[in-house]
């Protein structure tokens, strides 16, 4: 099947892939070809595609994941708010950003400094992991 | 005449150096178009299936009742988003977006609330006394999405907080290198047409999805990315239509060096053909002045 990731600014990946699996509010999921139509919300966290045994692994700060077509035409479309490489993420640096964002919400308690934090939370827990 | 000759010498020089940094400033702008209208493009497949996935969601929900949405019955205070440059010496291009804006403030004759981005943008209103408070400079060349976000956050939250009850949105479309146009949009609340979509979507997407939340749950995630995408899509179409309108602009001012500088040409010319004249008659005159004074002394001899 037909997968793209794609940020506001750029299209990140595209390519043939088995099997996508990413996060909603609701919990893990995987998708594969001929999954009912599909649109879900993106959690912070990461996204893996996977095809024969290789792994793709991005991280994504939030998003949306549509997927439909027939059995011999499908597709996954990942819109990501961003996306990065796993590989491509600094963990030491992941941390400092991770302090910054509780500060800040020490700070101004307010939803965007918490949701940032939670960002920065699922940041460094990818990429120590 | 030598003074004139000078005079004239000069301008020429000065009309040379001018019109070198408006063929570079041509130059600069026509390959920034370039830069600018890959960005439009690498953005476009984001924001058109943003757009159908908000089609297919505002299908499937079962209410659509959402903050964003909601039309208010009395409005008293519409924000405009206006989309303008850092930069001058791109023509007319300021001029009508903002000219556009305050045609349109007048025709709602409403209260009106400004987020402006770029320098030209916010002194123009700064000295009509409007209050510039919510305004973002030193984006116009090259702007991110992370600046599309700041401004679209700070106009829903205005909204959202019944500050303002409409949200208008004034940039430059970049319809080609040779025509921009500045069209004002409604963002806020997002107006109902931009849910319905074409025939082909309806058809083909009210094959049910199965939605991960709710349907009415997904609309509070995309609505926000809705109006960024938006709001970043304008932003990008300005910069485009800010450099095509800037090589416009210096090439114009290029070619009308030119001019002057033939006119100019032609003047130092005749100065010059003036002067060497007037040498000659000088030198004639001398000599026949001379010859005529040795040849009567010679003939008193």
């Amino acid at each position: 099947m037909d997968v793209s990731i794609v940020s506001p600014e750029a299209s990140v990946w595209d390519g043939e892939a088995d099997l996508v699996i990413a996060r909603s509010p609701e919990g893990e999921f995987g998708i594969m070809r001929g999954h009912i139509p599909f649109l879900a919300a993106l959690v912070p966290g990461k996204v893996t595609v996977v095809s024969g045994d290789s792994r793709e692994v991005f991280f994504v700060p939030g998003g949306f994941l549509e997927s439909s077509g027939s059995a011999e035409d499908y597709h996954v479309i990942v819109l990501a708010d961003g996306a990065e490489a796993a590989d491509d993420i600094d963990a030491s640096r992941a941390r400092e950003l991770l302090e910054e964002a509780r500060r800040k919400r020490d700070e101004r308690d307010d939803d965007a400094a918490e949701a940032e934090l939670r960002v920065a939370m699922a940041r460094v827990d990818l990429a120590e992991n | 005449m030598a003074e004139q000759l000078r005079v004239v010498k000069r301008r020429i020089g000065s009309v040379q150096s001018t019109q070198k940094i408006t063929r570079a400033m041509e130059l600069i702008s026509s390959s920034r178009i370039i830069k600018a209208q890959q960005r439009v493009d690498a953005a476009r497949p984001y924001a058109e299936t943003m757009r159908r996935l908000l089609v297919s969601v505002a299908q499937n929900a079962g209410n659509l009742e959402h903050p964003l949405l909601a039309e208010r019955e009395d409005v008293s205070t519409v924000g405009h988003i206006v989309i303008g440059s850092d930069r001058g010496l791109a023509g007319a291009y300021n001029s009508n977006v903002l000219r556009t804006t305050e045609r349109d403030i007048a025709e709602h004759g409403k209260e009106a609330r400004l987020f402006l981005t770029g320098k030209k943008a916010v002194s123009y209103f700064r000295f009509r006394g409007y209050d510039t408070s919510d305004s973002w400079t030193g984006i116009s060349d090259r702007p991110s999405i992370d600046d599309a976000r700041t401004v679209a956050q700070t106009a829903a939250d205005a909204f959202s907080e019944g500050e303002v009850d409409q949200v208008r949105l004034t940039y430059t479309k970049f319809e080609s290198a040779m025509r921009q146009s500045v069209v004002v949009n409604q963002v806020l609340p997002l107006p109902r047409e931009e849910l319905d979509g074409d025939q082909d979507e309806d058809e083909g997407r009210r094959a049910g999805y199965e939605f991960e939340p709710a349907p009415e749950e997904i609309l509070n995630y995309l609505l926000p990315r809705y109006l960024e995408s938006t709001v970043y899509q304008a932003l990008l179409e300005a910069s485009a239509s800010e450099h095509a309108a800037r090589r416009r602009a210096m090439k114009a001012a290029t070619d009308n060096a030119e001019e002057l500088l033939e006119d100019l040409t032609r003047e130092y010319n005749q100065a010059r053909q003036a002067e060497i004249t007037t040498e000659i008659m000088e030198v004639v005159g001398g000599a026949e002045a001379l010859s005529g004074a040795s040849s009567g002394g010679h003939e008193t001899n």
